[in-house]
């Protein structure tokens, strides 16, 4: 017996207390050192080993396939609707997942090239750069100096203007 | 007449013969899957599943291939899918309350024990089953299917589709790794008794 086969025999619940066993271990320091150092764990495993037996409450009392069943079992799987193919199922599932990432892919691509547009349209729309007298405000200033209430009129245009840019939707516009 | 046998008769329609196979394997198929599972009436479950599942696939077994390897590696597998599907109901439900001292049944001598004996065995059992999810599962699934289940480590290695050699050196690991465990165990318990004791 060699130590491979002694282990096979070792683990092996029907042959633990082989002659052949119990006579290599003798000669064999190695393997008797393996054996004692699995020896707790192959006595907690033996009483569970394949060679212990169901209770007899256990056993099989009655048939597990009765004919009944099998004929039922067999008319039922006679009245199933083949499932269909994996690689259709799976092509099927791509095929949507393309259409929706070209309908997705399409939206993005016009959106974005739209974007110059409408951000022209927006600036034209609400930020009339010769409109804004919030720059020209020093120079307004100067010019109203001298004239009556100069620094109320001044004010409230730019302020108008202000509303203009800032207030799009509004109607006021200067 | 021997598992491929029977197999090739059931596959020409002679299904009771099928019971045989039945009778032949319930019961390590059971120890493993309960061991596995932690759970009687899943492992039940998973041994039914298994059994019908190579009944129904009975036209595609191959004589050329081992019966048992077949079978074991679709109870593997069962309970693998439980273990999956039931992570929630095994997390909420110690063992000891759904088992109701099952392991303590299935050893033989339990049937001549005093009631404290038989509580003892399935302490013991619940105790082994604990540590054996300690383990890593390749280690542990190895040596159910050694000592539960009674394979050959050829027959292991290819329902676990390993080598021989990995087969042999899981189940020595498994076995080294658990005796270390009960001996802590051990070691924990008298240190224990010593607090009580002063």
């Amino acid at each position: 017996m060699t130590c491979d086969d002694a282990f096979d025999a070792l683990t092996d619940p029907l042959l633990r207390d082989d002659a052949a066993l119990r006579s290599h271990l003798e000669g064999c320091p190695r393997c008797r050192q393996m054996e004692e150092v699995l020896q707790p764990a192959l006595a907690a495993l033996a009483p569970l080993s394949s060679g212990a037996s169901l209770p007899a409450s256990e056993e099989l009392s009655a048939p597990f396939l009765t004919p009944a069943l099998i004929a039922e079992a067999e008319a039922a799987a006679r009245t199933l609707t083949p499932r269909p193919a994996a690689a259709s199922h799976g092509g099927h599932n791509r095929r949507t997942f393309d259409w929706r990432m070209t309908t997705f892919s399409l939206l993005f691509v016009v959106c974005i090239s739209a974007l110059p547009f409408v951000a022209a349209a927006w600036n034209t729309h609400v930020t009339p750069a010769a409109a804004c007298l919030w720059k020209q405000r020093p120079g307004m200033e100067l010019a109203a100096a001298g004239t009556a209430d100069p620094a109320d009129t001044v004010s409230r245009r730019v302020v108008l203007t202000c509303v203009a840019c800032h207030l799009p939707t509004g109607a006021v516009r200067p | 007449m021997d598992d491929t046998a029977i197999m090739q008769q059931v596959q020409r329609g002679q299904f009771t013969l099928f019971e045989e196979l039945v009778r032949r394997y319930r019961g390590a198929l059971r120890r493993v899957a309960e061991s596995k599972l932690g759970d009687r009436s899943l492992a039940e479950d998973a041994v039914q599943e298994t059994f019908l599942a190579v009944f129904a696939g009975r036209q595609s077994f191959d004589p050329r291939f081992s019966f048992r390897t077949w079978l074991w590696t679709i109870l593997l597998n069962r309970c693998r899918k439980r273990l999956k599907r039931d992570a929630w109901r095994r997390r909420e439900t110690p063992l000891s309350v759904c088992g109701e001292c099952e392991w303590s049944e299935l050893a033989d001598p339990a049937a001549e024990q005093t009631g404290l004996a038989r509580l003892l065995v399935a302490e013991q059992h619940e105790r082994l089953h604990a540590m054996l999810e300690e383990l890593p599962e390749v280690q542990a699934d190895a040596l159910r299917l050694r000592f539960f289940g009674g394979l050959k480590f050829q027959e292991i290695a290819d329902a676990m589709e390993s080598s021989l050699g990995g087969a042999k050196l899981r189940v020595r690991q498994g076995l080294t790794a658990l005796a270390g465990l009960l001996q802590r165990d051990d070691s924990d318990a008298d240190v224990e008794d010593e607090s009580h004791d002063v």
